[in-house]
C-alpha cells in the first residue's frame, strides 16, 4: 500500500486581496468548512488522488464534454472538474434565492413592458436608445404577450462575492443559458465519491431539476385537448453545448429535435416520426433567436425552420425561452436592473449589482477613459469571456485601442472596476492552490419562480486568472447547498 | 411516443457499426495469429492470407496499425467505433446510459492506446478489449431495453451487418479455397472461416462431421439456431421488420416481401443445390436481396 500523506492545507497561500470561501483571514478554517478540511485530511493524497482518477473516469465515459472552436475543427474536451466541493450555508442560500426570484420577476415584466406598453421608457428610467440600440433587441416581438407573460422560462445568473464576501450580480443569462447538465453530472459522481460527507453535511438534492423543467415545459404549452408534446430544440452534434442538450431531452424522456426534423403543416409545427408528421407543442430550443426561423431572422440559416415564428406569434407552438429575451444580457441594460426591480416590484435588490460605468453616458465615459488601467471593460452585447479587457492585466496598446473603442462606440461597451473574484481552493498538480469562482445559479419561471439550490460554480483554473468560462480554461465543482446550518460546528458559519 | 426518423437512422446504423467494429476485430485477431504460424516457413501464403483477410472485411490495403487505429477511414477499428458513438450520440436521450457508457469507453479506450506507443501486445489487448466491450454492449442492451422502436432499429442493423458480414466472408474464404491443390490445405481455410466469424466452437459441438468445405458451408449458411449463421441473421431480420410493421401501420408491405423472401431462401435453402449450381452466385444473390431489403427499409422510415 502506498504510504499516508496528509492532505496538506499549511502551504495554502491566502490571497489577502480577496475573499477565500474555506479560510477566514487569520488563516483558521470557517466553521462551515471544519467536517470537509478533516475529512480530506482523514483520506490522505493518495486516497484523495485515487478518488480524484475515479471522478474524472467517469465524467468521461459519461460523455460529459464539451468542444472548443479555437483550432480549426472542434475538439472535444473534458470540462476539467475539480472534486473539492463549494459550500454555501443555508441561511446565506436563502438570501441568494429570494434576490434572484425578485431579480427575474423584474426581468419578465421588463420584458413585457418593452415589448408592448413601453411605460419604462416613458418614465425615463431607462434611455430608449438603450433598449432599442441593444443588438438583443427584436422588433417582432413587439405587441406578441407569450403565454402567461413568461418570458425567460430559464436563467442563469452569475454571481460572485466581493472581498468582504458579499454575492453580487455580474450578469444574467437570459437567452440561453447552459451548465446544468454539469452541475447534475458532477453531483451524481461526487455523490459516490464522497457520500459521508455527502450525509454529513445534509445537502440539498439537485436532482429535480430536469422535473421542474419539464414542468415548466408543460406549464407554457398552448391549450389544448392531450398531453402537450414538448421537444429539445440543438443545432446538433457539433455544438459545443451538445452534450447538454442530449442530457436534459433524455433526463425529462422528451425528443431531441433538429431543425430538419421540423415542419410546418397546417400551420402547426411538426416532427417527422417513423410514424408520419406528429404536432409540437412546446420547443425549448437552444439555438439563438437569429437562426429559429430564415423566414423572419437570419434567411441562410438551416438549424431552424421556415414558419416558426409565425405559428409561435398564432400561439401554435411555445418557444422556450422566448425571443428577444437577449436584451436582459446586455451589459448597458444591467446597470438598470435595480431600477427595474424598484419601478415594477417597489422592492429594494436583495442582490446589489457591481458598480458600472455606461460608456453612452458622457460623465461615465470621462471616468472609463481616465482610469482605463484599472477598470474591466467589456463589450456590451458579448459573453463568454469574448472582447472584454482587463485593465490592470492588459499591455498599454490594449488600453489605447479600448480607449478608442469606447469614444467611437460608445453604446457597445461599459466598464466596471476590477474585482478580486471570491477565491477558494482548488487540487492542483497535487497541491491545493487558491483560485477565483464564481456562481451561475438556474432558475425556472413556470407556474411559479424556482431556483436550483446551488448552482454552476466555475473555476478559473489558470493561476491568478479572472476568467471562468470553459472556453478560456475554466473549470468547475459541485455547490452544496446545505439543507440546515443547525449541524455546522459550533452552528456558526 | 413515435420516434423520430432521424433517431431511427441513427439507431440503425449504431447497430451496425458496432457489429461491424466487433466482426473487425475479432477477424484481425485471428489473422494476426495464423500470420503468426506462416510468416516465416510460408511468406507468399502470408500474404494471399492478408489479402484474403482484406477482402472479406471489405477494408482497404492498410497496415494493421493503422487498420485499428486510423480514425480517418470509415472502414478502420477506430472509425466504425467513431462512427457508431457519433450515433449514439445523436440518440442518447433513447437508449441506456450504460449502452453509452461503453461505447464511450470503447471510443476512449482506441484514443488512448493510439496515443501510446503501439507495442504487439497493445494491439492484442485492444482488440480483446473491443470485442469484450461489443458483448458487454450487446448484453446490456439485452437487458435494459424496452422492446419498442428503438430496440427494433439498432437490432436490425445488427443482423443485417451481421449477415452482410458472415456473408462477405464465405465468399472471400471460398475465393481462396478454389486455387487450393489439396482438401487439407482447404480445410485449413475452412477453419480459419470458422474462426473468423466466431463459430469455430459451436460447429465443433454441433456438427457431427469433421471440419470440411461444404459442412462448414451448410453449417454458416443454413444453421438453424446458431446466431451466426445466414438464416438465423436473415429469419431474425424478417421477424423486427415484422414487428416494426405492427406498430407503423401505414408502412410499405414491399418491406416484408423482400425481407421475407431473403428470411425463406434461406430457411428452405439446400447446400447441394447451392453447391451445384455455384456458391458464390447464391451468396451474391442473398446479398443483392439484402441491400434491396435495406433500401426499401430506409426509404419508409428514414427519408420521409
Amino acid at each position: 500500500m502506498a504510504p499516508y500523506h496528509e492532505v496538506n492545507f499549511d502551504s495554502y497561500a491566502l490571497e489577502p486581496s480577496s475573499y477565500d470561501e474555506m479560510f477566514a483571514a487569520d488563516g483558521g478554517v470557517r466553521p462551515l468548512y471544519r467536517a470537509l478540511v478533516q475529512r480530506m485530511s482523514e483520506l490522505g493524497t493518495n486516497e484523495f488522488e485515487s478518488r480524484q482518477r475515479m471522478v474524472d473516469l467517469l465524467l468521461r465515459n459519461q460523455g460529459v464534454t464539451f468542444t472548443v472552436y479555437a483550432d480549426s475543427a472542434g475538439v472535444e474536451k473534458v470540462f476539467p472538474f475539480d472534486p473539492i466541493p463549494r459550500l454555501i450555508a443555508a441561511a446565506e442560500w436563502s438570501r441568494i434565492e429570494r434576490g434572484l426570484i425578485q431579480r427575474t420577476e423584474a426581468l419578465n415584466l421588463f420584458l413585457k413592458d418593452i415589448y408592448g406598453a413601453q411605460q419604462i421608457l416613458e418614465d425615463k428610467i431607462i434611455d430608449p436608445e438603450l433598449v432599442y440600440g441593444a443588438g438583443f433587441y427584436r422588433r417582432e416581438m413587439v405587441g406578441f404577450t407569450p403565454p402567461g407573460g413568461i418570458y425567460t422560462h430559464i436563467v442563469g445568473t452569475d454571481l460572485i462575492r466581493n472581498k468582504d464576501g458579499k454575492f453580487l450580480v455580474l450578469e444574467d443569462n437570459a437567452r440561453n443559458p447552459s451548465g446544468v447538465s454539469y452541475v447534475l453530472g458532477c453531483r451524481e459522481v461526487l455523490k459516490r465519491v464522497f457520500r459521508v460527507l455527502f450525509e454529513e453535511y445534509g445537502v440539498c438534492p439537485v436532482e429535480e431539476y430536469t422535473d421542474w423543467l419539464r414542468e415548466t415545459l408543460e406549464f407554457v404549452a398552448p391549450e389544448r385537448t392531450g398531453e402537450p408534446t414538448a421537444v429539445v430544440l440543438t443545432p446538433g452534434i457539433y455544438n459545443s453545448a451538445y452534450f447538454e442538450h442530449s442530457f436534459l431531452a433524455r433526463q425529462m424522456g422528451i425528443p431531441l429535435v433538429e431543425g430538419r426534423d421540423l415542419v410546418l403543416e397546417d400551420g402547426n409545427v411538426c416532427m417527422r416520426t417513423i410514424e408520419g408528421l406528429k404536432r409540437v407543442d412546446v420547443i425549448y430550443r437552444r439555438i439563438d433567436d437569429d437562426y429559429l426561423d430564415p423566414v423572419v431572422f437570419r434567411p441562410d440559416s438551416v438549424l431552424g425552420c421556415p414558419g416558426l415564428f409565425a405559428a409561435y406569434r398564432s400561439g401554435k407552438v411555445t418557444l422556450v425561452n422566448a425571443p428577444g429575451t437577449g436584451i436582459c444580457d446586455d451589459k448597458a441594460i444591467y446597470p438598470f436592473v435595480p431600477d427595474m426591480i424598484r419601478y415594477y416590484l417597489n422592492e429594494d435588490a436583495i442582490l446589489p449589482n457591481v458598480t458600472t460605468y455606461i460608456a453612452a453616458r458622457p460623465d461615465d465615459q470621462k471616468y472609463i477613459l481616465e482610469h482605463i488601467e484599472d477598470l474591466v471593460v467589456k463589450q456590451t452585447d458579448a459573453s463568454g469571456g469574448y472582447g472584454m479587457m482587463i485593465g490592470p492585466h492588459a499591455t498599454k496598446e490594449e488600453h489605447a485601442k479600448f480607449r478608442d473603442l469606447v469614444r467611437k462606440q460608445p453604446r457597445n461597451y461599459i466598464a466596471q472596476p476590477t474585482i478580486s473574484l471570491g477565491r477558494h481552493p482548488t487540487y492542483c498538480d497535487g497541491q491545493l492552490e487558491g483560485r477565483c469562482v464564481d456562481l451561475r445559479p438556474y432558475i425556472l419561471y413556470g407556474d411559479k419562480i424556482r431556483v436550483i439550490p446551488g448552482g454552476l460554480t466555475r473555476v478559473a483554473l489558470r493561476k491568478g486568472s479572472l476568467v471562468v468560462n470553459s472556453s478560456q480554461g475554466g473549470g468547475y465543482k459541485d455547490t452544496w447547498v446545505l439543507s440546515s446550518d443547525s449541524h455546522v460546528q459550533g452552528g456558526e458559519v | 411516443m413515435a420516434m423520430l426518423s432521424r433517431v431511427a437512422d441513427s439507431l440503425f446504423w449504431m447497430g451496425r457499426y458496432l457489429e461491424r467494429a466487433e466482426q473487425l476485430a475479432r477477424q484481425l485477431e485471428v489473422t494476426r495469429d495464423m500470420l503468426v504460424d506462416l510468416a516465416e516457413p510460408d511468406p507468399d501464403r502470408a500474404k494471399a492470407e492478408w489479402q484474403a483477410t482484406l477482402v472479406s472485411l471489405c477494408v482497404p490495403n492498410l497496415a494493421l496499425e493503422r487498420l485499428v487505429f486510423d480514425a480517418t477511414n470509415v472502414g478502420t477499428l477506430a472509425g466504425c467505433v467513431g462512427q457508431a458513438r457519433e450515433n449514439a450520440r445523436q440518440v442518447r436521450e433513447v437508449i441506456a446510459n450504460e449502452m453509452w457508457e461503453r461505447i464511450n469507453q470503447a471510443y476512449w479506450g482506441l484514443v488512448e492506446a493510439r496515443d501510446q506507443e503501439q507495442s504487439e501486445g497493445a494491439i492484442s489487448h485492444i482488440l480483446a478489449e473491443t470485442t469484450a466491450i461489443a458483448a458487454t454492449w450487446d448484453g446490456q442492451t439485452d437487458s435494459s431495453m424496452h422492446r419498442g422502436e428503438a430496440w427494433i432499429f439498432l437490432k436490425l442493423g445488427k443482423w443485417l451487418e451481421r449477415l452482410e458480414r458472415i456473408g462477405r466472408t464465405v465468399i472471400a474464404r471460398l475465393a481462396q479455397q478454389e486455387s487450393m491443390q489439396s482438401t487439407t490445405q482447404e480445410n485449413v481455410i475452412s477453419v480459419v472461416l470458422l474462426k473468423s466469424v466466431g463459430a469455430l466452437e459451436a460447429y465443433r459441438k454441433l456438427s457431427p462431421t469433421r471440419v470440411e468445405r461444404k459442412s462448414v458451408l451448410e453449417f454458416l449458411l443454413f444453421q438453424q439456431k446458431f446466431p451466426r449463421s445466414l438464416q438465423f441473421c436473415a429469419l431474425e431480420s424478417f421477424e423486427l421488420v415484422t414487428q416494426l410493421s405492427q406498430i407503423c401501420r401505414d408502412s410499405d408491405a414491399a418491406i416484408g416481401r423482400s425481407f421475407g423472401r431473403l428470411a425463406s431462401r434461406l430457411e428452405h435453402g439446400d447446400i447441394d443445390e447451392v453447391l451445384s449450381a455455384g456458391p458464390d452466385a447464391f451468396l451474391q444473390d442473398i446479398l443483392a436481396e439484402m441491400a434491396r431489403a435495406t433500401n426499401l427499409l430506409q426509404r419508409s422510415y428514414f427519408l420521409q
